[in-house]
This record gives C-alpha cells, sequence and structure tokens, in this order.
C-alpha cells in the first residue's frame, strides 16, 4: 500500500474516533456502527472463507460477520474493517468500478488487495489509537508481555496487537508469524527497517534453524496447546548483516489459529557516532601495549 | 461513477438552492469538501454519501446512477466482501436474506 493511503486511513480513524469521542479503552466498533445507523448482524456462515461485508441496500447499510470466528477480538477487528469501507474515500469507486454491476446483485463482490489492507489499516488504527496505545506501551513491560497487555485492554487478537505494537514502537521490534516453519508474514519497527545494511525477512523464507521458534514450531502442540517460551537470541540469527546485538526471543503458539507468533525485541540500537566509537575503543583492545602509549592523548 | 456523481450532486444541491458550504455544513462536511467532489478531485466515502443524501433529501442511489429518479433506490443489494471468491452459495443465500431483511426495513423506512 502506498504510503499516502497508508496514513489517510490512519488519520480517517483517527477523526472517527474523535467524531465518536472515544477516549478510552476498548474502543467499541457496534457502538459506532449504531450511531451510524449502521445494522450490524452476525450470520451463521457455512464456509469458513468469508469473515464479514458491508451492505448497501437503499439508503440502508449493514456490516454482517461471520458467527465462525472463535475470539472476540476477531470480531471486532472484521466489523472495523467493515467500517473502513464504509468511512473510507474512494471505497465507493472500488464497488462500483465493475462495469454491469447496476443490474446484478452479485458483482459487486470484488477482491482488491489495496482496498482491504487499507481497511485493515483503519481497523488497526481505530481499536489501537495511538496516543492511547502509545500510553500503555510506556508504562508495560517490553516485548511479548506488552502485547498481551495491549491486546487486553484493545480487545485485539495478539497477531493484530503484535502488528501495531512492532508499527508504533520506538525500540527495534520484530514481529514473526510463523506456520510449519515457514514465515507467513513480519513486521519490522520503524528503528529496524531504518538500519543500514540489515536484509529483512523475507515471507515464505524459513525460520533459521538454532532459534527457538524453530524449536518450538518442531513440536505441533506447542502451537495448539498456546505454550510460550522464552529465549536470547542475536539479531544476527535472524539477519543478515545484524550485527550481535542481543534480543530476547518470546514465541507463543496461536491456538486454533494454527500459527506461531514471535516477537524479538532488544534495546535501542546504539547509534552510528557511538559504534563508530566503540569500534575505536576495540580497535585499541587490540593493539599492543606500546602503541595504545603512543596515542595521542586527549588531556 | 465519479462523473454521474460530481453532476448530481450538483444538479441536487442546486434544486435545493444551497451553496456548496451550505451543504458542506448541512452534512458536517469540510467547506471544501463539495467543491472538491463537484469536480471530481475527490471520491466520497459512503458515510459522505449517506451525509450528502440525507442533507439534500435525495437518495444515495441517485447520486451514484444507480436510480434517475431522486427520491428512488435501487432494489439491488450492493456488498463489500472480503475473501468472496471463497464463499459458498449456502453463504450467499444467507446473505441475500440479510439483504431483503434491510430492503424491508428500507420499505418501512419510506
Amino acid at each position: 500500500m502506498a504510503l499516502r493511503e497508508f496514513w489517510q486511513a490512519e488519520a480517517r480513524a483517527g477523526e472517527v474516533i474523535q467524531q465518536h469521542r472515544v477516549s478510552a479503552l476498548p474502543v467499541d466498533p457496534f457502538a459506532i456502527a449504531k450511531s451510524e445507523s449502521i445494522l450490524c448482524r452476525e450470520f451463521e456462515a457455512i464456509a469458513p472463507g468469508m469473515s464479514g461485508c458491508l451492505m448497501k441496500v437503499g439508503d440502508r447499510f449493514g456490516i454482517f460477520y461471520s458467527d465462525r470466528f472463535a475470539s472476540d477480538g476477531f470480531r471486532r477487528f472484521t466489523v472495523s474493517h467493515e467500517l473502513g469501507h464504509y468511512f473510507l474515500p474512494g471505497h465507493t469507486e472500488y464497488l462500483f468500478s465493475r462495469g454491469n454491476e447496476q443490474h446484478d446483485s452479485e458483482s459487486g463482490f470484488v477482491s482488491d488487495d489495496r482496498y482491504e489492507r487499507e481497511a485493515d489499516t483503519f481497523a488497526a488504527a481505530l481499536l489501537m489509537p495511538e496516543e492511547l496505545f502509545k500510553n500503555i506501551c510506556a508504562q508495560a513491560k517490553p516485548g511479548l508481555s506488552a502485547v498481551e497487555t495491549l491486546s487486553a485492554q484493545c480487545g485485539t487478537s495478539l497477531t493484530a496487537t503484535a502488528i501495531r505494537y512492532a508499527k508504533l514502537s520506538d525500540d527495534p521490534i520484530t514481529v514473526v508469524c510463523s506456520k510449519d516453519n515457514r514465515v507467513q508474514f513480519t513486521f519490522m519497527s520503524d528503528s529496524l527497517r531504518a538500519r543500514r545494511g540489515l536484509t529483512w525477512i523475507v515471507k515464505n523464507s524459513g525460520i533459521p534453524e538454532g532459534t527457538a521458534t524453530f524449536r518450538f514450531n518442531r513440536e505441533p502442540k506447542n502451537v495448539a496447546q498456546a505454550k510460550r517460551v522464552t529465549s536470547s537470541s542475536t539479531m544476527d540469527a535472524w539477519f543478515d548483516c545484524g550485527g550481535n546485538l542481543e534480543v530476547v526471543e518470546e514465541v507463543v503458539g496461536l491456538g486454533s489459529y494454527g500459527r506461531t507468533l514471535t516477537v524479538l525485541w532488544g534495546e535501542s540500537f546504539p547509534d552510528p557516532e557511538e559504534e563508530d566509537e566503540e569500534r575505536e575503543e576495540n580497535d585499541l583492545g587490540n593493539m599492543l601495549p606500546s602503541d595504545r602509549w603512543r596515542q595521542p592523548r586527549e588531556d | 461513477m465519479a462523473d454521474i456523481f460530481a453532476e448530481r450532486l450538483r444538479a441536487a444541491r442546486e434544486l435545493r438552492k444551497m451553496s456548496q458550504s451550505d451543504l458542506a455544513k448541512e452534512a458536517d462536511l469540510q467547506p471544501s469538501a463539495v467543491s472538491h467532489f463537484e469536480t471530481g478531485r475527490r471520491s466520497p466515502s459512503f458515510a459522505n454519501l449517506k451525509a450528502l443524501s440525507d442533507a439534500l433529501k435525495v437518495t444515495t442511489d441517485y447520486l451514484i446512477g444507480r436510480s434517475d429518479a431522486m427520491n428512488v433506490s435501487s432494489v439491488v443489494a450492493i456488498k463489500l466482501l472480503r475473501h468472496a471468491e471463497k464463499m459458498s452459495d449456502e453463504d450467499l443465500n444467507t446473505l441475500t436474506r440479510m439483504a431483503e431483511m434491510m430492503a424491508r426495513k428500507q420499505t418501512k423506512k419510506d
């Protein structure tokens, strides 16, 4: 998604939060829908594919969501996603852009990744407003513990919360979702993305052997029984050119979702100047005593 | 849809003898929003569409060209779905029943 669309979806969610005078968590997407006169109903789904939809009949709007969700967080996210289709500019175009839809009740069934991603961004920003989210972040223990606290307070799934956490954190955070030891998706915080030379973890690549996540995933019951482990690792274990910065690797099985969530976090990186100084110190350490003695003294 | 919407928005506004800023105020929009819509520079959201149609006392379907009379709605339900390609016939039927329920409520309101 282009950056402009991303910020537009974030900003629109912020406006909706203001308009509806939301000042505390959890945000209630059902109440927002109700005050917009949007009908909200669960429907008995036969197939697992469909999670929800926004429907327009005349001047009435309705959001229907599948009853197949085990978790409240998923339901709330789906309703918020559909609210995204309602509140985001241009989503009307998305619906009407397919030629003969005017006389065909099914032709509105379209799928376009850009609009779906925008609606997801809107949903995340609606349920996890930046300011309220960051306030909790500042008080929580970093890593998975923060994700769990935020998830409980925002009423969002661990996965959605972890992605938001990586997006909004100033610290080097990576969130990896894996299945069968393959990467499903990954999110890195800005401070990590800005790191020179760091290669990103690629979708569908294998989880690095030797990591706690790799060992965890080899035992399927760890995932099904939502077990968790905490281990220490280094950036090098996960990223090429990651350096030997120590990171905490926290792994949790996502139960019936069948996936594993890994949160990698560490202290802030030293800034480049500090790193240069550190390198000089190390260089000094490698010198002979006599050479060290000849180094110009600052005093 | 963009051209029809821009034309009809202007036509309905002029019929109601409202200025762009009158309409923006009535629909709780930014003052410049109506001008952007009428020149086609910006696309509306469904929320905008609903607010404009309420303020102008016309149907949303008229504004987007799905009905040619100002006070008539299209009978066809439109849906935005996630993962629609995976949807079963049974689920489509369920949603069609939902649409019919909404249509009945709409008629009652009218």
